[in-house]
């Protein structure tokens, strides 16, 4: 019993240091720790400052990884099987509902957290370097935004596989709104063609997305999220451990590690699976509460009356029905205007807004500091008017993109 | 948390008792996935087949059965990766024995009028391709609604029958299905709704004005493949009040159904003509039309294989529809041969021969023999408003009185622009024969 | 203290389950449920379409063997590694098997590893470690061959179909 012990204490030893020289050996020599800080500051260790949602993503790409590649035995990409492989997930396979589900959930909750990791990151004001001449946030928060879309397009790329009418139709309108983008017989063209592989959305675009939502797009956003959390460490960690060397100036004291900052060996580590827990927990909660939808097998001959696109591509779509422009003759394509021109400069202008942001060091990873007041309410309309946007089209368009009252829809017609 | 961590102070300790926690909460959630993939809704119908079969037909047969997941999987009919899993929860289709009224209908033996399962074997046509429903769900939810507005494959039931109000005592919708393999069939035994619908399908002449197995007129729309029209191309704005008065179920069969009893309620535009059906004809009717997909089945399952390829080539445009029509046209004729001089002088009454021409040319599908207008005008006393050069003419050749008459234009105008076709040629004494027989309409 | 220390066990042991339970799921969701695989009992059709000799049917890879009225089926699949073996002329006429002398009209062979069997399917060199298996033939309710590759026979068993409906 004792030898077991002892092998079990050999195996974990990093885990559960016993002194300080121990904790810090336990992240530097240990291959999958290293990119932790051996010390970390106690205020990014704070739960409320962070909400931890960087841990949420990553630990929901793990589940996705997971669920993905069991499902990837599971799946064919075939316009004729895909659908009833899916079908057989639902009914036959053990745990198939549940795998779907899982993976479902985590997709849609990691869009979800990537917005929110933004809203955070932007009210923090922590894509500021804070003085720090050694810190290159900005550069970070690019890097985010670049996740941010490799996020969506997972989530997109992932959404035709189904092969049902939601997912068919979904994509044709997706991939018609890259066909816009001017010069329409250039550009639009060429990335419709890229995207669908073909003229229509067919056996060729699944595997088009197939390969890019199992191989090639979580491939990129790994290494880009791994550069991502790397940056973080160069940058001097969260931005808000800046504070403490901001106070120090101020009130012109010595910084004193051991008052600032704790071991990352065990505590950090220890929230890190902490959190680990909780998104998995969360991921759970959705999936056996709440059911995949799955609709009729994808059939290009009739259109779900309304059909739109997945939720968090809804503003979108509201954008291209309102922002068609007829002037006489003229007419600009609201495929084009709100379709990618509008969302296209929403995403530059966030990706370039630290540095427009002037703001002082001061407000570098503190919420809603009051010298940056104006950037804040900016960000929280732009926010709300997308939230309100997809809202919106979500339960207030109804057939034939019309407006009506969500309880007041007209029925829709069967064919029995 | 204990004295190993003395180094430092442990002010995160209570991360751990987060830690157990959710341990524990994720276990209640893995606990609820585990429960349900161990029991589904399956078992619980097996355990009682079971118990079902140990009364009926005692303890010996109910041990030799074996429990699963059952499937029927033929690629032919569903598709590579498409099993019928009916027989999962209808583990008593196949077994002698389990016929009675005491037993549940979900266990029942399938009945067998006139042989039907000896010709459709279950292990080969498996249970969806003439029921309908979703053949690989494993829940009552899921096999029977065929949930969405546009399922492959409805499921029809004889509660769906009450609400279309079909008078019967056993399921007849199923005859949809039946006519899938058995279009071409002139006449099916068993199918008594299909068939009566058939039969009015010749008699009121329909290709007239739709194409149906792709040749006939282009007056209506065309009808070969109507049931796979989606239910996003038919207007319901004119019935909905109907619906909600009469119960019925806002569905295409339901729009087939009322447009059958009065077209220009459905679709004021309409000339189609109002036959007066019944409701039994409208339902046979709507059942026909619905029945009118295209399947992916292989030959050896069709009825009349060669007519399905006769509609796959006019459906590629390889050979043209009006050639098959003149043959079908031709043997189509029912009790006299076109333009055969010597039958003419065979009857005394020649009014009652041209009565007989009236019905076997077609006249009777726009004219009716009253006042009463359908697609043309109706025929009493016409006699006495024409000439009768003028009639004959107009029965010979319609096309050049439409351009040319100044009567015929007018009236033209007035029939919405329906020009008179004839479905067989008229000759000269033909066309007399029908005028003495229009005279006699007073 | 030993209070805390049991919270501690126990919370550990939920944390380490709950991997092991999702592990699990995943693991017992790629063993497959139901399978799309032609059913082990099956219809061959009528007798009397099948020519005298060995015939090889192609679909569910066994031999159909018809001597007059007789009919028996061996597998096709090698006993070795699963090959499809192919009919070749007999090197030697008559054979002794089991001591009974038996006049082969063929014999089969593997092209895996060369495995190489008489007539009646008993092995005799190469690899293999046994015979091909015979499977169980019967006639139908509606006149057809009807073959159960779930149950074996031994290589006495003949079918004899006396009506072979012209």
């Amino acid at each position: 019993m004792e030898k077991i012990k002892q092998i079990w204490r050999s195996l974990i030893w990093s885990y559960d240091p016993k002194d300080k020289i121990e904790a810090t050996k336990a992240t530097s020599k240990n291959f999958w720790l290293h990119w932790f800080p051996a010390r970390t500051t106690y205020k990014s260790m704070s739960i409320t400052y962070s909400f931890w949602l960087g841990t949420v993503l990553f630990s929901l790409f793990i589940i996705l990884t997971i669920t993905g590649v069991i499902l990837m035995f599971l799946y064919i990409p075939s316009t004729e099987r895909a659908y009833w492989t899916i079908k057989d997930l639902e009914n036959s396979v053990s745990f198939g509902w549940f795998l779907r589900n899982a993976h479902r959930w985590a997709a849609h909750l990691m869009v979800t957290a990537v917005f929110l990791h933004m809203a955070r990151v932007f009210f923090t004001g922590a894509y500021k370097n804070g003085g720090n001449p050694e810190a290159n946030r900005p550069l970070n928060w690019i890097v985010g935004v670049i996740l941010l879309i490799l996020t969506l397009a997972l989530s997109y790329t992932g959404y035709l596989l189904p092969w049902d009418q939601l997912a068919l139709w979904a994509i044709v309108i997706g991939a018609n709104i890259a066909k816009s983008v001017p010069p329409e017989n250039i550009v639009g063209e060429s990335l419709y063609f890229f995207l669908a592989g073909g003229t229509q959305i067919d056996q060729n675009t699944l595997i088009r997305f197939y390969v890019l939502h199992c191989i090639f797009l979580p491939i990129l956003l790994l290494v880009l999220s791994s550069y991502h959390m790397w940056r973080i460490r160069k940058d001097g960690g969260l931005a808000v451990s800046e504070q403490y060397k901001i106070e120090a100036k101020k009130q012109n004291k010595r910084l004193i590690q051991d008052e600032y900052t704790t071991f990352t060996i065990p505590f950090l580590f220890r929230r890190v699976f902490m959190i680990f827990l909780v998104t998995t927990a969360i991921v759970l909660f959705f999936s056996v509460f709440a059911k995949a939808p799955l609709e009729e097998p994808a059939d290009p001959s009739w259109t779900p009356n309304p059909a739109k696109a997945p939720w968090y591509f809804l503003w979108i779509q509201e954008l291209i029905t309102i922002t068609t422009v007829k002037i006489g003759d003229f007419t600009i394509n609201g495929g084009f205007l709100g379709g990618a021109l509008i969302p296209a400069l929403l995403f530059l202008l966030w990706a370039v807004w630290p540095y427009l942001d002037k703001s002082p060091d001061e407000a570098t990873g503190v919420w809603f500091h009051k010298s940056r007041i104006v950037h804040n309410i900016i960000f929280a309309i732009i926010l709300i008017i997308l939230i309100a946007v997809t809202i919106f089209a979500m339960y207030f368009r109804g057939p034939y993109w019309q407006v009506y009252w969500p309880w007041r829809w007209p029925e829709i017609p069967h064919m029995f | 948390m204990e004295e190993r961590k003395d180094f430092v102070q442990d002010k995160y300790w209570y991360d751990s008792l987060w830690i157990y926690a959710f341990g524990f909460i994720i276990l209640i959630f893995l606990g609820i996935v585990f429960h349900r993939s161990i029991n589904p809704e399956w078992k619980k119908y097996q355990s009682e087949f079971k118990k079902v079969v140990e009364k009926k037909l005692g303890p010996e047969v109910a041990r030799k059965i074996d429990f699963g997941i059952k499937q029927i999987w033929n690629p032919d009919i569903m598709g590579s990766n498409v099993a019928d899993r009916c027989i999962t929860c209808h583990m008593g289709v196949e077994i002698k024995g389990l016929e009675g009224e005491d037993v549940p209908v979900v266990f029942r033996t399938h009945p067998n009028p006139d042989g039907i399962m000896d010709k459709h074997p279950i292990e080969k046509f498996g249970c969806v391709s003439c029921h309908g429903g979703q053949p690989p769900a494993l829940t009552t939810k899921q096999a029977h609604a065929g949930k969405g507005v546009r399922w492959l494959w409805p499921v029809y039931t004889r509660e769906m029958q009450k609400h279309y109000k079909i008078e019967e005592d056993r399921l007849v919708m199923v005859q949809i299905n039946c006519n899938h393999c058995h279009r071409f069939d002139k006449e099916t035994p068993g199918m008594d709704y299909i068939n009566l619908a058939k039969q009015i399908i010749q008699e009121k002449n329909c290709r007239q004005c739709h194409v149906i197995d792709g040749y006939g007129g282009n007056i209506g729309p065309a009808l070969t493949y109507e049931g796979d029209k989606s239910h996003e191309m038919f207007d319901f704005t004119h019935i909905e009040d109907q619906l909600a008065e009469r119960e019925m179920p806002k569905t295409v069969f339901t729009w087939h159904i009322l447009h059958f009893e009065n077209p220009q309620k459905v679709v004021p535009s309409s000339i189609m003509p109002n036959y007066g059906f019944t409701h039994k004809e409208n339902v046979a009717l709507a059942m026909l039309v619905m029945s009118w997909r295209k399947m992916k089945y292989p030959i050896e399952y069709l009825s009349n294989p060669d007519k399905y390829y006769t509609l796959k080539l006019i459906d590629e445009g390889r050979i043209k529809a009006q050639e098959i029509e003149l043959v079908s046209r031709t043997d189509r004729n029912i009790n006299l041969k076109p333009s055969n001089g010597q039958q003419l002088k065979e009857v005394k009454d020649i009014s009652e021969l041209g009565k007989q021409l009236f019905a076997s040319k077609g006249c009777n599908t726009c004219h009716h023999i009253t006042e009463q207008k359908l697609v043309g005008p109706g025929l009493k006393g016409v006699a006495q408003r024409r000439t009768k050069e003028w009639i004959i003419a107009i029965t010979i050749n319609p096309d050049s009185m439409l351009n040319n008459d100044p009567i015929a234009k007018q009236l033209l105008k007035e029939y919405n622009n329906v020009r008179m076709v004839l479905v067989q040629p008229v000759n000269k004494q033909e066309a007399e024969a029908i005028y003495e027989y229009l005279k006699t309409l007073k | 203290m030993d209070r805390r220390k049991f919270i501690a066990y126990l919370g550990r042991t939920a944390v380490v389950l709950t991997f092991l339970g999702q592990g699990f799921a995943y693991f017992r969701s790629l063993i497959p449920n139901t399978l799309y695989e032609p059913p082990k009992k099956f219809k061959l059709g009528y007798p009397k379409d099948y020519p005298e000799g060995i015939t090889f049917v192609a679909k569910y890879r066994i031999f159909l063997v018809r001597e007059g009225k007789s009919f028996w089926v061996i597998s096709a699949i090698c006993q070795h590694l699963g090959c499809t073996v192919n009919i070749v002329p007999p090197k030697t006429e008559v054979v002794k098997i089991k001591g009974e002398e038996f006049r082969q009209k063929w014999e089969f062979f593997c092209p895996c590893h060369g495995s190489a069997y008489y007539g009646d399917g008993t092995f005799y060199g190469g690899p293999a470690p046994k015979s091909l298996p015979w499977y169980k033939l019967d006639i139908g309710p509606d006149g057809q061959l009807v073959v159960d590759t779930n149950t074996e026979v031994d290589h006495k068993f003949r079918l004899v179909v006396e009506d072979l409906g012209g």
